[in-house]
């Protein structure tokens, strides 16, 4: 056990830190510019914060407060049509920043001493995860800070971020693992995940999902960001006022299967990382 | 010192693409100080990076203490002492936290790592960060690494006197000296003066194959020289004297010493010393031209004279 804290001691304390102040300005740089921001937030955030109906902030177990302010946030940091780019861009830094600290002289030694690969794969993949959170937290909250003052944040919040941190991290540390550090296999990598998420929400996905899905598609597709936010918006709106359960309840459902897709295809992506990994010759 | 193997390997292979950088090969490790030899390309770095479990072998066993490196890799490298070629040394880490690091990884004795910071002078750089250190302190610090595992059953060098000044070549064999009566050293180098000064064993290694490989003594008794250096009170005048003597098959002169080529050595070094006495000059020298592991390799890789002048 020793062994495995001092590792870990050891990897947390050279882990680089400059690529994450600078993934923290761009999220908080595109939080802050965005110009959907006051025609997202503004209109809806005051139903979130202190409705009649009591569902504020705090109340951040309330699932549904998560999912309209994981919404909200993303929205914040990404306008729909960029979204596959910028998380594309933000993980081949990340990818980059993982694959540049496991070169193959860092390998060597870390392999010359008495500890496995699985043993290394596990804490790094912790420090890399810890750090990227540190860094969506921080940035989230800064961005809610910097528009509308909101102070009061749970460690819970990065959390209305988990599908795309997911993404982030496992696909990041699964191109890293793969390869080193080739651009190529990042990109190959969040190709392989969306071919997997396609696959998932084509196999798995019901008939009112599939056609909900089609519904909002076309237009994230041709780019069409206000139809896009007009559909999921009156879905949540409808909600928040309590109104057409059954609309609100099939948003919220299409929205949880959204992101257990994107964690299956994530994770199955980190395993062939990792597999790969576990056979890779560190010659 | 009792032959007992501390690695095992049978038919190893190993292929990188459509090079064949390992071609079944067997060998055994015994106790002791055992030197691998070979070109640039040989398989050298291969084979040591197999037994670390850094690579994994295509075909072949290979057992380390009864351990297969590749699936029991933390067990073997647990019972290793490392230096390998490309490894970095944290760069960000001074000495004194990287020793720390690693009394705290192998459990070992900080003040045993003191006392061998001090003995490869790295005492006064204990608070540098090791990237500021020249290339031959990064190479007195992986010494450092490579004997802090104090239950090290081998010790594995890879080019261990690599950029280090004639100081630290010097103090690094006489160390290796020292240990070889508790440690048991597999060493790769190309310094193979050096070799010979520390090696109870020599492996030749060529082209992915051993072509070689015994008891230094053995080899000893094996190798042929056939050039030999003459030094003499007088060489000037002995110079003239070459011509009279029939035991040499040629002489040559280069930088002023004395060099003459023979099949029976015995009978040569007889003759040079009576000539030199009949004119009043005392031979101190009749030795050969080269060390023993060159004119291995010479033999044995190269395959004679004609490939790599003298």
């Amino acid at each position: 056990m020793g062994r495995i804290k001092s590792l870990t001691k050891y990897e947390f304390l050279r882990h680089p830190t400059y690529p994450y102040i600078v993934l923290a300005i761009v999220i908080v740089a595109l939080g802050y510019i965005n110009p959907l921001l006051y025609d997202v937030l503004e209109i809806d955030f005051p139903v979130v914060l202190d409705g009649d109906n009591s569902r504020s902030i705090l109340d951040t177990l309330n699932l549904y407060t998560f999912v309209y302010l994981g919404k909200t946030l993303y929205r914040v940091l990404t306008t729909e049509i960029f979204r596959p780019w910028l998380l594309l861009v933000i993980s081949a830094i990340y990818a980059l920043t993982i694959a540049r600290d496991m070169k193959r002289e860092h390998l060597r030694f870390i392999f010359s001493l008495p500890i496995d690969r699985w043993e290394y794969i596990t804490v790094k993949i912790l420090i890399s995860t810890l750090f990227i959170w540190i860094v969506y937290y921080i940035s989230t909250a800064f961005i809610l800070y910097l528009r509308f003052g909101y102070t009061s944040f749970t460690l819970l919040l990065p959390l209305s971020l988990a599908r795309y941190f997911i993404v982030v991290s496992a696909v990041s540390i699964a191109t890293a693992l793969i390869t080193g550090s080739d651009i190529a296999t990042v990109i190959s990598g969040f190709i392989g995940f969306i071919a997997l998420e396609a696959v998932f929400v084509t196999v798995f996905a019901g008939n009112e999902l599939y056609n909900l899905s089609i519904q909002i598609e076309p237009y994230r597709v041709l780019g069409l960001v206000d139809e896009v936010l007009a559909i999921e918006d009156e879905l949540i709106r409808n909600f928040l006022l309590g109104m057409e359960p059954d609309i609100v309840s099939t948003a919220i459902t299409v929205n949880n299967l959204h992101i257990i897709y994107s964690i299956l295809s994530s994770l199955t992506i980190l395993a062939i990382g990792i597999y790969i990994f576990m056979r890779r010759d560190i010659d | 010192m009792s032959l007992k193997g501390l690695a095992y390997i049978k038919g190893l292979r190993k292929s990188f693409g459509r090079v064949e950088a390992l071609k079944g090969i067997d060998l055994t490790i015994y106790n002791g100080v055992t030197g691998l030899i070979g070109p640039n390309g040989a398989g050298k770095t291969t084979l040591v990076n197999i037994m670390t479990g850094l690579i994994k072998r295509d075909s072949g066993e290979v057992t380390l203490f009864g351990y297969d490196p590749w699936y029991d890799s933390k067990e073997v490298r647990s019972r290793l002492g490392l230096l390998l070629e490309d490894m970095e040394i944290p760069p960000r880490f001074t000495a004194r936290r990287f020793i720390k690091f690693l009394s705290e990884i192998y459990n070992t004795d900080i003040e045993y790592l003191y006392k061998l910071i001090e003995y490869f002078e790295l005492e006064g750089a204990l608070d540098r960060e090791i990237a500021t250190y020249s290339a031959g302190m990064v190479k007195r610090i992986m010494l450092v690494y490579a004997f802090a595992n104090t239950e090290a059953e081998l010790v594995i060098l890879d080019e261990p006197s690599a950029n280090l000044d004639v100081g630290g070549r010097l103090r690094t064999i006489s160390f290796i000296k020292r240990v070889k009566r508790e440690r048991n050293i597999f060493v790769s180098s190309h310094l193979l003066p050096e070799l010979e000064e520390i090696c109870d064993y020599i492996v030749l290694i060529n082209n992915g194959e051993i072509i070689d490989s015994n008891k230094l003594t053995d080899f000893y008794r094996e190798v042929r020289f056939s050039e030999y250096i003459v030094s003499t009170s007088d060489d000037d005048s002995f110079k003239e004297l070459l011509d009279s003597l029939s035991n040499i098959d040629s002489y040559r002169i280069e930088g002023g010493r004395i060099f003459v080529k023979a099949n029976d050595p015995n009978r040569a070094m007889s003759e040079i010393v009576e000539l030199a006495t009949q004119h009043n000059i005392k031979v101190y020298q009749f030795k050969p031209s080269e060390d023993i592991l060159t004119r291995l390799f010479r033999e044995r890789i190269y395959s004679g004279e004609d490939k790599i002048p003298n």
